[in-house]
């Protein structure tokens, strides 16, 4: 009997989490593979948008529930590269980004109607405090959809940093 | 006076034919030194490549060269362009904009690409807050009039050359890795590209062609590999079917073409084995090594036959042959070699090294005959009879009996003919003094070739894309605004009609409308390969891109030489700055006639030495007189035909006549050889004449034959250069033979006969 109760404590208190975060890591999981695709950047609120074609490489490590992630894009004579870690701890996912030559972030969020929303914080290469938004979101099988919201580092004002859409390769 | 012509000596000269003593009298041992010399030499073969480097025949080491190589030290990278033309239909669409900034994009994502330049490179100068806007919009939607933003693009300063005046075409310049070499490494460069841009082109309605220096280089290689590989396999086909219906028995065709075939093995094998790429000129070598050997070793074979005919036993006709052929062989082979030697005094390094390799190959194939011929006799003729004369039945026959007429006719008609020629070599050295050095390097790719029907694409819709550069160095750093020197080179070149474009440091600072234009701001604002161009990181060297139509070195020689003159005048009139032109093309368009005129004037002391050399060898200065005109006249009645048709001498042509004579003259040197073994047995002048021609006027013909079908391969060559060389070399043969059959003998009667008569006792 008290095994009995005791599994239903377990599986009242731990299956709708438990399912969130399965939910979490296999939109995550969705992630794993090769995507490539066009958009726009912009480096300042008041610069002007930039075409890039980005790649983004995704790689699914299952045991760690972690996606290990690569943007890199080009503009006509730019170059940006981020890479690091989305990883699911329970409701969360928690993320680590390396913004080459630009700064470096890290921050958490979840995972709501299939897209990933996370907020980082970190500092620029020059040391100035940056505050960030990501939103990865999957529309198909085939494509994902990844905006960037950032602070500008001079003037703390919010903008759209890059909207890109990918597809699978 | 001519004192051997009275005394009946046997001719010196066996020594020279040593290597084929020893062959017939240690067989064995010739056998497996011919072994293990193939055997080390396929070895070598598989690593043989190739050398795409075109331009560095002309380098001639001058002001130009040495401009060139502190360019490329400064500001490395520069001169190896990859360029892509987009072409449509009508003037771009706001779509096929899109279309050629998104191959702009996705070729950066290509392995080896470092960096794109097109026009969606353009921008606006910088705004208040110092950000360059981009001209074509990061969104342009599909169906926008773009009709205002292509002027825009077409006038901008610093990318505007890139869209033609009529903007259906446009071009994307790539930079690439300059590490990348080697037929394979690029054709995977090049695959890359192709494969991602076409979709993206073919999507918008574009047609895309890649070309630029990287790309005709690779063209270059590939025809230069596919020569190598498929002209010298059927040009050595045809003379083996030449060989069949000349000596209608296997083994003497095995004796006459398996030594040619052993002498090029191994040398590509030497090639191979010493690192030593293929080049644009070495490439002629397995065709000339083969047409060389394959006709000393029809004549060491004819010799074998005649004397097994005559009765000889087997040893005995070899080591008669030997004797009665194997000098003559080695004199022409000496001779050729003295004829490539000759290319030593040229001032391009590129040119001295082949006429080495030329003279060390031609060494080389003399060697491998001279130890195969006999070798190959001892093994395969034991037995041999001759077969019942067939009167006028077989080739030989014939040849023999159109020697014997034509040679007749010299001898009959000695003194007409003898004027004739000399009046044609008179009247032929005119076009030889006056025909001018040409070069371009479009000669050097197929007409079908993509990348080259893009070139001249470029040069009509965009002026061209041949470029030189301009380097100005000062005694001191400049880094906040460009110096006088450069302002002044700039304005004056970008005054000149025939430039299509003149980029600069000079060209940022008008694009920045008087913003700051310091070396900093060139960095962080506008595309890195242009921004590398303009300063060097010192401060100290700066270079200009000047862009013009593709012309003939002649025409491009002329401008760059007004140029050069014009920009030591700004020089004078700025102390502390040196300005020099440098770059590829002044470098080769400078170089070449520099070059081709020097192998011009090689090849006459060529002439010479080699006549020098037959005078001595056959103890006659009268022979040697006699053998001068017919020498001379095949190379001098070429170029007074190019030059009478409007044509020029081009590094091809000079090349095909300085080999040509080399093996014309051994025409002249059997023949006289023969004709001294028969005036030395007491002949006289017109009966050792006719005799010669009955003995060797088949064997002249035939090797004519065979050597005249390996040059006609060459037409087969996708590269005009090449066609041109074989035409050239199979003219030079036609007519060296027709000297040496009729000439030779007029001069001969008219030189010698009467010494002769006078001389030999009643």
């Amino acid at each position: 009997m008290m095994s009995r109760l005791l599994l239903l404590f377990t599986l009242l208190t731990t299956l709708p989490g438990g399912a969130l975060a399965r939910g979490a890591a296999d939109v995550l999981a969705g992630m794993h593979g090769q995507w490539q695709g066009r958009g726009v950047v912009r480096e300042k609120p008041s610069a002007p948008k930039e075409a890039v074609v980005c790649s983004f490489q995704g790689r699914w490590e299952r045991i760690r529930n972690t996606l290990h992630v690569r943007y890199l894009c080009f503009g006509a004579d730019s170059r940006f590269e981020t890479s690091g870690t989305l990883r699911v701890r329970g409701r969360k996912v928690f993320s680590d980004l390396l913004m080459h030559d630009r700064g470096h972030v890290s921050g958490s969020g979840r995972v709501a109607s299939g897209k990933v929303l996370l907020s980082f914080a970190g500092k620029d290469d020059k040391g100035r405090r940056l505050r960030a938004q990501l939103t990865l979101s999957r529309s198909g099988g085939n494509r994902l959809r990844s905006v960037l919201r950032a602070t500008d580092p001079d003037s703390g004002k919010m903008f759209t940093a890059f909207t890109l859409s990918l597809k699978r390769k | 006076m001519d004192a051997t012509l009275r005394k009946p000596t046997r001719p010196r000269g066996s020594l020279l034919a040593l290597p084929g003593f020893l062959s017939a009298r240690y067989p064995r041992l010739a056998l497996i030194l011919i072994v293990l010399l193939t055997l080390t030499a396929a070895a070598g073969l598989s690593s043989l490549y190739f050398d795409d480097d075109v331009e560095s025949l002309f380098d001639v080491g001058d002001s130009i060269s040495r401009a060139t190589e502190r360019l490329h030290t400064t500001f490395p990278g520069l001169g190896n362009d990859l360029l892509v033309l987009v072409e449509a239909k009508a003037p771009f669409s706001a779509s096929q904009l899109t279309a050629i900034r998104e191959m702009h994009l996705q070729l950066r994502f290509v392995a080896g690409v470092k960096g794109v330049v097109s026009p969606a490179s353009a921008r606006e100068p910088p705004d208040d807050k110092g950000y360059p806007a981009p001209l074509i919009p990061a969104e342009l939607k599909a169906g926008r009039n773009v009709t205002p933003l292509l002027r825009t693009l077409r006038d901008h300063p610093l990318v505007g050359f890139l869209l033609a005046p009529d903007a259906t075409a446009a071009l994307i310049i790539i930079d690439h890795d300059p590490k990348i070499r080697g037929l394979r490494a690029s054709a995977r460069l090049l695959r890359d590209i192709r494969a991602t841009i076409g979709p993206v082109a073919s999507a918008a309605g574009l047609t895309v062609t890649m070309t630029g220096t990287r790309v005709l280089r690779h063209e270059v290689v590939r025809a230069l590999n596919r020569d190598l590989l498929v002209l010298t396999a059927i040009g050595a086909f045809i003379a083996l079917l030449l060989c069949i219906a000349f000596f209608r028995n296997l083994p003497m065709v095995v004796m006459a073409f398996v030594p040619p075939v052993l002498a090029v093995i191994w040398m590509l094998g030497a090639f191979g084995l010493s690192g030593t790429p293929v080049t644009a000129l070495s490439n002629v070598l397995p065709t000339l090594i083969m047409v060389i050997a394959i006709c000393d070793a029809m004549h060491l074979t004819w010799a074998i036959r005649r004397a097994l005919t005559d009765g000889r036993a087997l040893p005995d006709a070899v080591r008669h042959a030997l004797e009665v052929a194997g000098p003559a062989c080695a004199m022409t082979s000496l001779t050729t070699a003295l004829a490539c030697l000759t290319l030593l005094a040229s001032e391009s390094p590129a040119v001295s090294e082949f006429g080495l390799q030329a003279a060390a190959a031609v060494m080389a194939a003399f060697v491998a005959v001279l130890m195969g011929v006999p070798l190959l006799a001892l093994m395969l003729l034991r037995g041999w009879r001759p077969a019942p004369a067939r009167p006028g039945g077989d080739l030989a026959e014939a040849l023999r009996r159109a020697a014997l007429a034509m040679t007749a006719f010299g001898i009959r008609h000695a003194r007409l003919v003898a004027a004739v020629a000399l009046a044609l070599l008179a009247v032929s050295m005119i076009g030889y003094q006056r025909i001018e050095a040409s070069y371009v390097y479009r000669d050097y790719l197929s007409a079908d070739s993509p990348a080259n029907r893009a070139v001249g694409v470029i040069s009509d819709k965009f002026g061209g894309i041949d470029h030189f550069y301009v380097l100005v160095e000062t005694d001191r750093a400049h880094h906040d605004a460009p110096p006088p020197a450069l302002v002044a080179a700039h304005r004056a070149m970008a005054a000149r009609p025939q430039l299509r474009g003149v980029y600069s440091w000079v060209s940022v600072r008008d694009w920045l409308r008087g913003g700051r234009a310091d070396a900093r701001t060139i960095a962080a604002k506008i595309p890195p390969r242009l921004g590398r161009l303009m300063t060097s990181a010192d401060g100290r060297s700066f270079a200009l891109i000047a862009y013009m139509p593709n012309m003939d070195s002649r025409d491009a020689g002329r401008l760059l030489r007004q140029l050069g003159r014009m920009l030591k005048t700004i020089e004078r009139r700025h102390p502390g700055s040196r300005i020099s032109i440098a770059g590829l093309m002044p470098k080769a368009m400078l170089g070449s006639p520099k070059v081709i005129d020097r192998l011009k004037v090689s090849l006459l002391f060529a002439v010479i030495a080699a006549l020098v050399v037959i005078g001595l060898f056959v103890r006659s200065w009268r022979l040697m007189l006699a053998a001068a005109v017919p020498a001379l006249l095949p190379i001098t009645l070429l170029t007074l035909g190019i030059w009478a048709t409007g044509g020029a001498l081009t590094l091809s042509v000079v090349l095909a006549m300085t080999i040509a004579f080399g093996i014309a003259v051994d025409d002249a040197i059997h023949l006289l050889f023969r004709l001294r073994l028969e005036m030395d047995s007491g002949r006289a002048a017109r009966p050792a004449l006719l005799a010669s021609a009955e003995k060797m006027g088949a064997v002249l013909f035939a090797s004519t034959l065979v050597l005249g079908a390996g040059m006609a391969v060459s037409w087969l060559s996708d590269m005009p250069t090449a066609a041109q060389f074989g035409t050239s070399a199979l003219i030079v043969l036609i007519l060296a033979l027709l000297a040496t059959i009729m000439v030779v003998p007029a001069y001969t009667v008219l030189l010698c006969e009467r010494n002769v008569e006078k001389d030999t006792p009643p």
